[in-house]
């Protein structure tokens, strides 16, 4: 009698903590993870989804992504922030407050580097200085992005490979209030994304 | 002779009847010295976590109403007689007298008012009201609206929320807080940027968010804490505004940004703009006759205004300036505050409807995201003045402003709500 409840005692146990060890996903096949309202359905995530922030372990090591880390290493190399004018989309040559250059050169050099490595996909990052209003400045951040992208399909790009975005004021480079701030920030930043 | 003294009579009689008659006031001098108003009540029986959560908001909204100051030198429970108090109140030529106190009985906090006028020996308010210790600020903000209400005639603002979003230039949350920038409440947590928010009604917000990669405005019930994602058929859409009962926003389709109405399932019903270049930002008048909004078809940023109704006329009322933006219709209609930039600085500006009486009301740098108060009168706006960044709640009759909430974070978008329950 006494091992009985020994054993009954260890089942018990052992199940309990079974239970509590294991976790439950809702199965999006029956779709009937109950609860209130909703139905919310949490599945595991995929590997083959990672980001880019959290690249899948299998494939970090091979020979695929030392060569894919290279590309973007040589990307962020040629491919520099280009600069605009207060209130202006135009690529157009810039010398005012630290800022010297010709955005056509850094366009036709990633145009070039696109047309060597024909797979990569891009995207293209317009952002404002803080001076103007968070709406208009979307939409000028969306304009100077769009600018760049005509430029480099002008140069053969197709513009599936192009993404754009645009983060208005929002994501400001140099933090200061100040003329040489707001030139650093009017600015359209190159992503590797594929 | 005689008919000169009948019309002098006549004249005197007019003018002190209307003397008598009157009693909003209208501040516009800059100078103006805010009137004092006796705080005498919620001292005595009242309990201390009550006293001071009163009082300490009471004096807070003084402070951002830009017309009082609050005066402690006499404390008087609800029983006082209206008539001493008064008394005392004329002595100290004080014109207004707030006192009370609140009795605590099971979770229901009882806050005994009584809001006099000295001058005219009368009693504004006497009422007793019934709150909870959650809802003294709210309390609080309601007695500062009823004074404001009785003394110029426009309710007060304080009855309201603000919403606007935050970050640190790699994300943006949004967070919501009361009109006089307490009691703060963070509502997205998503490490990515959601920006632009506003009320589309007295419970629901819309805002931006990235939290797909692809920018796609949201609805969200802050009560319910239900989440809708309303539109992200474009790769730049901008923030949905209540237009009749559906929306407005402004998206990017074929390379030009437009204002389109677009329904409850995010579908587009109409185009309200058709310009090739940048059209953004619309406001509506309460009837949604006129729709105000910014476009850089001439080239700059300017404020334009269009008949929604025939004959769909666009007029452009701001014509100072290279750039102005982020205009918002007053809630009665009649005026329209924005943002205009000159050499760095940027000033809020307040016009009439048709683009006349355009004034300078606060100067500040980056100064973004004007927003009305139900009354009409005070706008929520954010920026930087001196080392403030915060956001300022602004009296448009007298331009007096004050912090409601300082932050070294750069905020993405600001609305307040109407009036809440």
């Amino acid at each position: 009698m006494r091992k009985l409840l020994v054993f009954l005692t260890i089942l018990l146990t052992v199940s309990f903590l079974w239970s509590c060890s294991t976790t439950k996903y809702a199965k999006n096949s029956n779709g009937a993870a109950g609860g209130r309202g909703q139905a919310e359905t949490v599945t595991n995530p995929q590997a083959e989804s990672s980001t880019l922030k959290y690249p899948n372990v299998n494939t970090l090591n091979s020979e695929a992504s030392l060569k894919y880390q290279q590309i973007k290493k040589e990307f962020r190399a040629i491919a520099k922030d280009i600069h605009f004018k207060f209130n202006s989309y135009q690529i157009q040559p810039i010398h005012e407050y630290g800022i010297d250059e010709n955005p056509a050169e850094i366009l036709n050099r990633i145009a070039e580097f696109m047309k060597k490595h024909p797979k990569i996909k891009i995207r293209i990052e317009g952002n404002c200085d803080e001076r103007g209003t968070i709406e208009y400045n979307l939409a000028l951040g969306e304009k100077r992005a769009m600018a760049a992208k005509n430029y480099l399909v002008e140069q053969g790009i197709s513009p599936d490979r192009i993404s754009i975005i645009s983060y208005g004021k929002s994501r400001p480079l140099d933090p200061r209030h100040n003329p040489y701030a707001w030139a650093k920030n009017r600015r359209d930043h190159f992503v590797i994304i594929k | 002779m005689r008919r000169f003294i009948v019309a002098i009579l006549f004249l005197f009689i007019l003018s002190s009847s209307s003397l008598g008659a009157t009693y909003e006031i209208t501040i516009s001098n800059p100078k103006y010295k805010p009137i004092t108003v006796a705080l005498w009540g919620f001292v005595k029986n009242t309990p201390e976590f009550v006293s001071k959560a009163l009082i300490n908001t009471i004096k807070r909204d003084f402070s951002i109403s830009g017309l009082f100051v609050a005066d402690q030198s006499q404390h008087f429970s609800y029983e006082a007689p209206v008539s001493v108090v008064n008394g005392i109140a004329k002595l100290d030529n004080i014109d207004y007298v707030v006192y009370g106190n609140a009795v605590i009985s099971g979770e229901n906090i009882y806050v005994n008012l009584k809001i006099t006028d000295a001058l005219r020996n009368t009693t504004v308010i006497d009422k007793t009201f019934v709150t909870n210790r959650y809802s003294l600020d709210w309390m609080a903000d309601k007695i500062v609206d009823i004074l404001i209400g009785y003394v110029t005639g426009i309710y007060g603002p304080f009855e309201s929320k603000i919403v606007f979003a935050m970050g640190n230039g790699k994300t943006s949350d949004i967070y919501i807080c009361d009109f006089n920038g307490q009691n703060v409440v963070r509502i997205t947590n998503w490490h990515t940027f959601n920006i632009l928010p506003k009320w589309v009604s007295t419970d629901t917000i819309t805002f931006l968010s990235y939290r797909y990669g692809k920018p796609a405005v949201f609805l969200f019930n802050v009560f319910s804490g239900r989440l809708v994602k309303l539109f992200n058929a474009s790769n730049l859409s901008i923030a949905a505004v209540r237009f009749r009962n559906k929306f407005a926003i402004a998206f990017n389709r074929y390379g030009s940004t437009n204002i389109y109405e677009i329904n409850e399932k995010g579908r587009v019903i109409r185009k309200l703009t058709n310009d090739p270049n940048i059209n953004v930002s619309p406001s509506f008048t309460p009837d949604y006759s006129k729709m105000v909004f910014v476009s850089n078809r001439e080239g700059n940023p300017q404020i334009y205004i269009k008949e929604l109704n025939s004959p769909y006329e666009v007029k452009r009322l701001t014509f100072q300036g290279k750039y102005n933006s982020s205009p918002a219709v007053s809630p009665d209609g009649k005026k329209i505050a924005y943002i205009s930039l000159e050499g760095g600085v940027s000033y809020l500006k307040v016009m009439n409807i048709d683009g006349t009486n355009d004034r300078v009301v606060m100067q500040g740098y980056s100064l973004d995201s004007p927003s009305w108060s139900y009354d009409s009168r005070y706008i929520a706006l954010t920026g930087r003045v001196g080392d403030k960044n915060a956001i300022f709640i602004v009296n448009t009759d007298n331009g007096h402003y004050s912090v409601a909430m300082e932050t070294k974070l750069i905020y993405n978008g600001l609305s307040v709500s109407s009036k809440l329950q």
